[in-house]
C-alpha cells in the first residue's frame, strides 16, 4: 500500500541534503537576499556529487570545480552590475543529447564520443543568459533510446532511491542528478516519454511541453515529429521557472511555435471550479495495485477539494498506441541515424573504401539497441511495407490525436506513468517487447503533441509512484496550477532521496 | 551496417518479435483517414503557426577557430 508523505522521512538525512531538498525558488531567494552566494551554493551542491556520484552515475561528464567557481562569480559579477538573472546561480544539469560548445555532447552513444559541437543548443543559451550554470552533461539510453538508462555506452544509471533499480530513461541521469541534490533544476527530452518515467521513478517533477513550445535547435535528434526538450526540477514551481526561460519562439526551429502562453511562471492558483479531471481508464487499468492506489487516492482528494473528478473516460484506441508510436519513432530514427556515416563526426573506424568507412564506424559505434531500431526503421519505410507500416501508423496516429484533443478540450486527462514500479538493473533490457512496454502510458502525449506533467503521487515499500495529467495544446499555465494543487493535497513536493 | 553470424541469428528473432506489436497497425492501413505526419496540421488550426520568417542562421557567433570562409570548421576532420 502507498505510503502518503513517505519522502518527508529521511533516514540519516545530512544537513547538507536538507538544504539541498530546498526548491531551487527558495535559493535563488536567499542568492537575492545576499545570504548565500553562487558560489557558495556551487560548493555545497558539488560536496553532495561527491558523495553521491560513484554510487549513482548520473552525469557523462561534470565541469570541473575551478571552472563552476568562476562561472559562480561571473554571475556574482553580473548581479553586482544590478542585472536581473532569473536563473542566477542555479546549477542546471544538461542531458547529454543537447548540444554544448563547451562540453562534449555524446548523446550516450560512443559514436559521438568526443564530439564537441560547435554552438550551444537555444535552450542552453537561455539558461546561461539568465545566469544559470550548466554543472555538467548526463547520462542517457543511447541516442535517448531505452527506458531505463541501461542503454547508454557508458555505464547504466542507478535510481537513488534504491540503488538496485534504474531510474528511468532516457532522461535518467538528469532525474537522478536532481534526486540526490546534484542539481537545482535540468534538462531533459521526451520522445515517448523520456523525462515522465524518469520523474516517476525519482519523486522529481517532469514536463513534455506542447510540441513546439520549446526549442529543439540543438537537440542531438531521434524522432523529430515526437521529441521535445523538457525541463526537470524537484517541484512544480521551480519545473514553472525553468519552462518559461527555455520557451518560446525559435527562428533555428522550424517547427517552433510562435506564441507563447501568458502566465507560466509564477504559476497561479487554480481556480476550483472550472478544473475538471478524467481518469482514463486505458491508462490506469494494467498498472501495478499500489500505483492504481495512490493514483485513486490522489484523485479522491483533489475531488474533495472541489475539483470535478470524471473516473471513467475511455479513449479505446490507445490500445494502439505503442505499435503507432514506435512504428514512427524507429522509421524517423532510421532516418535521422544515416548522418553516422564515419565522415562528420570524430568516431571513425577507417577502411579502403566509403562503403567500408561507414559500416566499420556503424558496427563499432553503434548500441545493440539502436541497431536494431536502424533495422526495423529501415523496414518500416521501405518498398512493399511502407502502406502497412509507417502510412498506416501515421493514420492511425491521426485518430489518437483527434481523440485526445476532443477529451482534454473538456477535462484534463490522469493516468500512470509507468505501469510498474522502478524495476531493477538488468530486469527489462533483455527483451525489447518488455523494455517498450514500460512507454504505454506516456507515448500518447507525444503522438499528439499535448503537454504532459508527470510528478510524485506516493510511495511503495520505499519506491517512488508518480502520475501524468495531459492537457490541450498550450495549456502549461492550468496545467501547472493543477500540479500546484496535487503537491498540496499529496505533500510531496521537493524530495531528496536518503 | 555490419552484423556477425551470431548477431544477425539475435537479431532475426528480435525483429519478429518487434515486428508482431508493429504490424498491429497494418489495420489502419485502409482506413479512409489522412496520415498525420506533423501535430500542427490543417485540423487543428490554430493560431499557433510556425513562424515562416526569420528562418536564417548566421555563424557571426561562432568562435573564430570554429569558423573558416563563411563555413563552419570541423577540426576532426581537418577542415
Amino acid at each position: 500500500m502507498a505510503a502518503w508523505g513517505q519522502g518527508k522521512r529521511r533516514k540519516g538525512e545530512s544537513a547538507l541534503a536538507r538544504g539541498l531538498a530546498r526548491q531551487a525558488v527558495e535559493t535563488l531567494r536567499l542568492i537575492s537576499e545576499g545570504s548565500l552566494t553562487p558560489t557558495e551554493h556551487v560548493s555545497e551542491v558539488l560536496e553532495v556529487v561527491r558523495d553521491h556520484e560513484p554510487q549513482v552515475r548520473a552525469y557523462i561528464t561534470l565541469r570541473s570545480p575551478e571552472r563552476l567557481e568562476a562561472e559562480a562569480k561571473e554571475v556574482e559579477r553580473r548581479l553586482r552590475q544590478g542585472e536581473r538573472l532569473r536563473l542566477a546561480g542555479l546549477l542546471v544539469a544538461v542531458k547529454d543529447n543537447i548540444s554544448t560548445s563547451f562540453m562534449p555532447t555524446t548523446a550516450g552513444s560512443r559514436i559521438l564520443s568526443d564530439y564537441v559541437p560547435p554552438y550551444n543548443a537555444t535552450v542552453v543559451e537561455r539558461v546561461i543568459r539568465e545566469g544559470g550554470i550548466v554543472i555538467g552533461k548526463t547520462n542517457m539510453d543511447e541516442f535517448a533510446m531505452g527506458s531505463t538508462t541501461e542503454l547508454s555506452a557508458y555505464w547504466p544509471t542507478r535510481n537513488p532511491w534504491d540503488l538496485t533499480r534504474v531510474p528511468g530513461g532516457s532522461s535518467g541521469g538528469s532525474a537522478a542528478a536532481l534526486a540526490y541534490g546534484g542539481a537545482d533544476l535540468a534538462l531533459g527530452s521526451d520522445t515517448g516519454g523520456s523525462v515522465r518515467l524518469p520523474a516517476a521513478y525519482t519523486a522529481t517533477v517532469g514536463l513534455k511541453p506542447t510540441y513546439g513550445l520549446v526549442s529543439r535547435y540543438g537537440l542531438i535528434p531521434y524522432a523529430n515529429s515526437l521529441e521535445q526538450i523538457s525541463p526537470m526540477a524537484r517541484s512544480v514551481e521551480d519545473l514553472a521557472l525553468l519552462l518559461d526561460v527555455i520557451s518560446g519562439h525559435d527562428a533555428r526551429d522550424a517547427t517552433s511555435l510562435s506564441v507563447k502562453p501568458d502566465g507560466i511562471y509564477p504559476p497561479s492558483e487554480p481556480d476550483l471550479r472550472r478544473l475538471r479531471v478524467c481518469l482514463l481508464r486505458e491508462m490506469l487499468e494494467g498498472s501495478e495495485e499500489p500505483i492504481r492506489d495512490a493514483i485513486e487516492r490522489t484523485l479522491d482528494r483533489l475531488s474533495s477539494q472541489g475539483v470535478e473528478v470524471d473516473y471513467d473516460a475511455s479513449i479505446p484506441s490507445l490500445s494502439e498506441a505503442l505499435p503507432i508510436y514506435y512504428t514512427i519513432a524507429l522509421a524517423e530514427a532510421a532516418s535521422n541515424l544515416a548522418r553516422y556515416d564515419g565522415k562528420l563526426y570524430p568516431f571513425i573506424v577507417g577502411g579502403p573504401t566509403y562503403t567500408e568507412t561507414a559500416s566499420g564506424t556503424r558496427a563499432q559505434g553503434f548500441g545493440w539497441e539502436v541497431k536494431r531500431r536502424i533495422v526495423l526503421g529501415v523496414m518500416a519505410l521501405s518498398e512493399g511495407y511502407r502502406d502497412e507500416y509507417y502510412l498506416a501508423a501515421a493514420r492511425g496516429r491521426r485518430i489518437i490525436r483527434d481523440e485526445i484533443l476532443k477529451l482534454t478540450s473538456r477535462c484534463f486527462i490522469a493516468g500512470s506513468v509507468s505501469p510498474v514500479l522502478p524495476p531493477r538493473l538488468g530486469e527489462r533490457i533483455t527483451d525489447p517487447l518488455k523494455l517498450y512496454a514500460l512507454d504505454i502510458y506516456t507515448v500518447v502525449a507525444n503522438l499528439a503533441g499535448v503537454p504532459s506533467l508527470a510528478l510524485p503521487v506516493g510511495f511503495h515499500e520505499g519506491l517512488p509512484i508518480g502520475m501524468q495529467v495531459m492537457g490541450p495544446p498550450l495549456s502549461e499555465p492550468q496545467l501547472l496550477s493543477l500540479g500546484l494543487l496535487i503537491e498540496e493535497v499529496t505533500g510531496l513536493r521537493g524530495l531528496v532521496a536518503p | 551496417m555490419s552484423f556477425s553470424d551470431k548477431e544477425l541469428s539475435r537479431l532475426c528473432v528480435e525483429v519478429r518479435s518487434v515486428r508482431q506489436l508493429l504490424s498491429r497497425v497494418s489495420k489502419f492501413k485502409d482506413a479512409s483517414i489522412q496520415p498525420l505526419y506533423n501535430v500542427w496540421d490543417e485540423t487543428l488550426d490554430p493560431p499557433h503557426r510556425v513562424d515562416e520568417g526569420d528562418r536564417g542562421v548566421s555563424l557571426s557567433w561562432l568562435p573564430g577557430d570554429r569558423v573558416s570562409e563563411g563555413r563552419v570548421r570541423v577540426p576532426w576532420r581537418g577542415g
